[in-house]
């Protein structure tokens, strides 16, 4: 290699080194790059993965302490959306199923034994006393209950309260797998 | 002479990797004493001062150099006429790596310093004998002279005669004399230095070889007879060389150590892909994880009766400020109206409301953080634009759990 590279003039071999040096540099630098990137891409994956690690030793005991107050399997999403429908309906007429009726129960998946099913019951033009009777209901329901509740109150122009427009959110859990206790 | 060059390799002979060593006959010699007062860098001028003054001839016409030594104050200086080296077929001298006279390896401070007593030692190249004259501990020989070898003496091995020619030159009587007559062997360069061998002439038969002498290359330089301005340039090409040839290994080592790298990157992005897939299913895992955490919140706010957002409601719009009802003046009416109410979680609340006076909103706001059925005011704003007829006004809050109400117990599970 040294005879080959002394076949060139002084000024061949300035020109040749000063392009392989302007390459190597480039590809150095891209190269450290990538690793140094990697290495944060592998630094934060493996930091998130012991905070999983961490949360996910908690789950035992979550499940446990949910089995202990879910005495039986609960109640489906078929039998959720039926009841809750029901209920607001023996409540107030003026009662809508927030999607098409038969594709309103939104499926939260908790894992290998439960899953949690929620229905969307909206009260159009209804009174406080609507309310607070659907909110006592359901609380009397076994299983169900609300797990988030919207109430927006319409006004007379400059006056009191008209009728309240009321999302409810009821929730009930459904043990798909019987857990060993 | 030129023709008679002792090529180690026949076959392939490289001039700029080659020693040239001139028989010494061609050179006259002389030894001068340095000042004491000199320095390293005077010694070159004063050096080239000295043979201009000894040299019967101008330097331009001369091949020369020297060899000093500042701790003996002492320094050879020596020369041959340009033109008697081109009649012997010297014609150029700069295709060659270096050029010294024979005697060359004589000059080396371990050879120079192996005598106790002041002693004349010989030594043989090729056609050329040369006899030193060395003080005891004292590398710089005093005198130096050199004789070709006649034809007689060149066909039967022998030179005495030769020898007793040059011997006659010395004074005897202060002079011990080494009877080893040595042969010169290779001048090898080696990393910083050249390194010299000398043969015993005893045993030509088996080229052993009998000592070696290392000479520092950068000091060999005073030693190479050609032109300070070639030498001066050389030197400049050679480390200009030198330093591109490390810059170009210097090179080849990044471009191995780039290579390792990025097989080191392929192997990696394989693990970071791998761990990147374990996150995304860890992220699957904690969310349900988060869920079953959320929904036991759920469960345990149920023991106390779960969203109440009757309770709720009607504890914060007993905080609401009241005004005067202006259809009539004997009425107070609440002066902040809610529009919105989100109930998130038991005791949670997202409030979006407006007022007709942003002192009322405010009022509103002071009633919350003074209350104490609030645990705690979260973020809590207004808009703060003017032009508008009212004044919209969001809020966060978390209510005190109250503790009047029964808590759930939980009931034991069915034996299974």
């Amino acid at each position: 290699m040294k005879q080959l590279f002394d076949k060139l003039s002084g000024r061949e071999q300035s020109l040749f080194l000063l392009l392989a040096w302007c390459g190597i540099l480039y590809w150095g630098t891209a190269s450290l790059g990538q690793v140094i990137s990697q290495y944060q891409a592998y630094d934060g994956n493996a930091t998130a993965i012991r905070s999983h690690n961490e949360i996910l030793k908690g789950k035992g005991r979550i499940e446990k302490s949910i089995s202990e107050r879910l005495i039986d399997k609960g109640i489906s999403g078929k039998t959720l959306k039926n009841s809750a429908y029901a209920v607001a309906k023996s409540v107030h007429n003026d009662v809508w199923p927030k999607k098409h009726r038969g594709q309103y129960v939104e499926v939260v998946d908790l894992g290998e034994f439960y899953e949690k099913n929620t229905v969307e019951i909206e009260f159009r033009k209804a009174s406080w006393d609507h309310l607070e009777k659907y909110v006592n209901t359901i609380k009397e329901r076994k299983h169900m209950f609300l797990s988030k509740v919207e109430i927006e109150p319409t006004y007379i122009k400059g006056g009191p309260v008209r009728h309240y427009t009321g999302n409810f959110w009821v929730s009930a859990l459904w043990q798909k797998k019987l857990r060993r206790r | 002479m030129a023709e008679d060059l002792d090529l180690a390799v026949e076959t392939s002979f490289a001039p700029q990797d080659f020693v040239l060593r001139i028989p010494g006959e061609h050179f006259f010699c002389e030894c001068i004493d340095l000042p004491e007062t000199l320095d390293a860098k005077d010694l070159e001028n004063h050096v080239e001062e000295e043979m201009q003054r000894l040299s019967p001839f101008p330097l331009a016409h001369l091949q020369w150099g020297y060899h000093a030594s500042l701790k003996h104050r002492k320094a050879l200086v020596f020369g041959a006429l340009n033109s008697k080296l081109r009649q012997l077929g010297w014609e150029n001298l700069e295709i060659f790596r270096r050029v010294f006279p024979s005697f060359v390896s004589l000059l080396s401070e371990e050879f120079g310093n192996r005598y106790e007593r002041p002693t004349i030692s010989f030594i043989r190249h090729e056609g050329s004998l040369t006899a030193a004259a060395f003080d005891s501990d004292c590398p710089i020989p005093t005198q130096i002279y050199s004789l070709a070898l006649s034809e007689e003496e060149m066909e039967d091995g022998t030179f005495e005669l030769t020898r007793g020619k040059l011997l006659s030159l010395f004074d005897l009587d202060g002079h011990e004399i080494d009877s080893r007559i040595m042969r010169t062997g290779q001048a090898i360069k080696e990393k910083d230095a050249y390194r010299f061998t000398h043969l015993d002439e005893d045993f030509d038969d088996f080229e052993e070889e009998e000592e070696s002498f290392k000479i520092d290359a950068e000091k060999l330089w005073s030693s190479d007879v050609r032109s300070l301005a070639f030498k001066q340039s050389e030197r400049k090409r050679r480390k200009l060389s030198g330093l591109r040839w490390s810059a170009l290994l210097s090179a080849a080592a990044f471009v191995c150590l780039f290579s390792l790298l990025e097989v080191g990157l392929v192997f990696l992005s394989d693990k970071v892909t791998l761990v990147h897939h374990r996150n995304m299913y860890g992220q699957k895992l904690v969310a349900e994880v988060n869920h079953l955490g959320e929904v036991l919140l759920q469960l345990k706010q149920n023991d106390r009766g779960g969203i109440d957002p009757i309770r709720s409601l009607t504890t914060v719009m007993g905080l609401f400020p009241k005004k005067k009802d202006p259809h009539d003046l004997q009425n107070q009416i609440r002066a902040v109206h809610l529009t919105k109410a989100t109930l998130p979680f038991r005791n949670e609340l997202e409030l979006e409301g407006e007022a007709d006076k942003l002192e009322h909103v405010t009022l509103f706001f002071d009633n919350l953080e003074a209350s104490e059925h609030v645990a705690k005011l979260g973020e809590h704003e207004w808009d703060p634009s003017k032009t508008q007829v009212v004044i919209k006004f969001d809020v966060k809050l978390t209510l005190k759990e109250d503790e009047a109400q029964p808590v759930a117990k939980l009931v034991s599970p069915p034996s299974q």
